[in-house]
């Protein structure tokens, strides 16, 4: 009894809670930077000859980080001329390629779209997921700008137009 | 007679075996607690396209636990005590770990008496549901500081709260 109570030893536990909140974020927005682009239709090098489409921008990416709760639905991102007036004749078409690098659910691309002052989806179902950071990360746009009906060009006619990026779930 | 005899050397016994226990109880003093707690905000001020930090480190001095095993008056020496350590889920992602470390010695309560001796623990070690040995001491120390981490937080885990229980145990040598 004694070299049992000599040996055996006694357990004192303790204890400290820890807890983690991972917030819910949605944040999407346009790399390199929001400076303008410029885009003009090109002279015809022959007398005779039409103005063609202009050459296409593609200087930017759209990035964006979905962090998502389990019964978060998926998030859309639209985009839409926000100010100003596609001249007369022309129209301003957007293509948004597949995503470049990031991790998770990225959404997809609604390829070529026309744009104008109404939300135009672009991405879709994008769940929990980053596309990276900076140009050259997330989905490449092409915008370019098309001749619809020649009659109704300006030759004089200039014009700045802003889109504006929004994603919703 | 045989009877009687049985009964009182049953009896002697008894009274040994409570003389023991009363001198194991008075010779064996433990005390052992740990205060404190740790709730992480992770911040959603994210740049688009980037991913959360995947680790994030509690103030150095998160949790305070203090230790002591003495022996009785009189008696020469204190004993040493084990700190060990593990974790209890009650909703946490696997993609979660949670490490802990030990910033500090805390402070010696053997009054000059050579010091109580304090060591390992000083190096982050992760955590899991099996018990692994954090650090170990002699007499007595309060408020030995305790840091946590946390790593592998992502935006691909689901948005939420998460909890664990660090359940730290003592055990006297």
């Amino acid at each position: 009894m004694l070299l049992f109570l000599i040996t055996t030893t006694n357990l004192f536990a303790q204890t400290s809670p820890v807890t983690i909140n991972i917030p819910e974020v949605t944040v999407v927005d346009i790399e390199p930077s929001n400076s303008p682009i410029s885009l003009n239709l090109e002279i015809p090098s022959e007398s005779g000859t039409s103005l063609s489409n202009s050459v296409e921008d593609q200087s930017k990416w759209i990035n964006y980080t979905c962090a998502l709760s389990d019964n978060s639905s998926t998030r859309n991102i639209y985009m839409q001329i926000s100010s100003g007036t596609i001249p007369s004749g022309l129209s301003l078409n957007l293509t948004i390629g597949s995503a470049v690098g990031g991790a998770g659910n990225l959404g997809n691309s609604s390829g070529t779209i026309e744009l104008s002052n109404q939300p135009k989806l672009i991405i879709s179902g994008i769940g929990r997921g980053y596309t990276g950071n900076g140009a050259g990360a997330g989905h490449p746009l092409t915008y370019k700008l098309n001749i619809k009906d020649y009659g109704l060009l300006d030759a004089d006619q200039s014009s700045s137009v802003q889109v504006m990026i929004t994603i919703t779930e | 007679m045989i009877k009687l005899l049985s009964l009182k050397r049953m009896s002697r016994l008894l009274f040994f075996t409570v003389l023991v226990l009363m001198q194991y109880t008075v010779y064996s003093q433990v005390s052992f607690n740990a205060s404190g707690s740790w709730t992480s905000f992770i911040s959603s001020n994210l740049e688009a396209g980037s991913n959360f930090s995947s680790g994030y480190t509690s103030s150095s001095n998160q949790v305070y636990i203090s230790a002591t095993t003495t022996k009785g008056k009189g008696k020469a020496g204190n004993f040493g005590w084990n700190v060990s350590v593990h974790k209890e889920d009650s909703n946490w992602h696997s993609s979660l770990g949670l490490s802990v470390r030990r910033t500090g010695s805390g402070n010696s309560t053997s009054n000059g008496n050579g010091g109580g001796l304090i060591q390992g623990g000083t190096a982050f070690q992760g955590l899991s549901g099996t018990t692994s040995a954090f650090f170990s001491g002699k007499k007595g120390h309060t408020d030995i500081p305790i840091q946590y981490q946390v790593t592998g937080v992502s935006v691909l885990i689901p948005s939420g709260v998460y909890s664990t229980t660090v359940v730290f145990t003592l055990t006297d040598q």
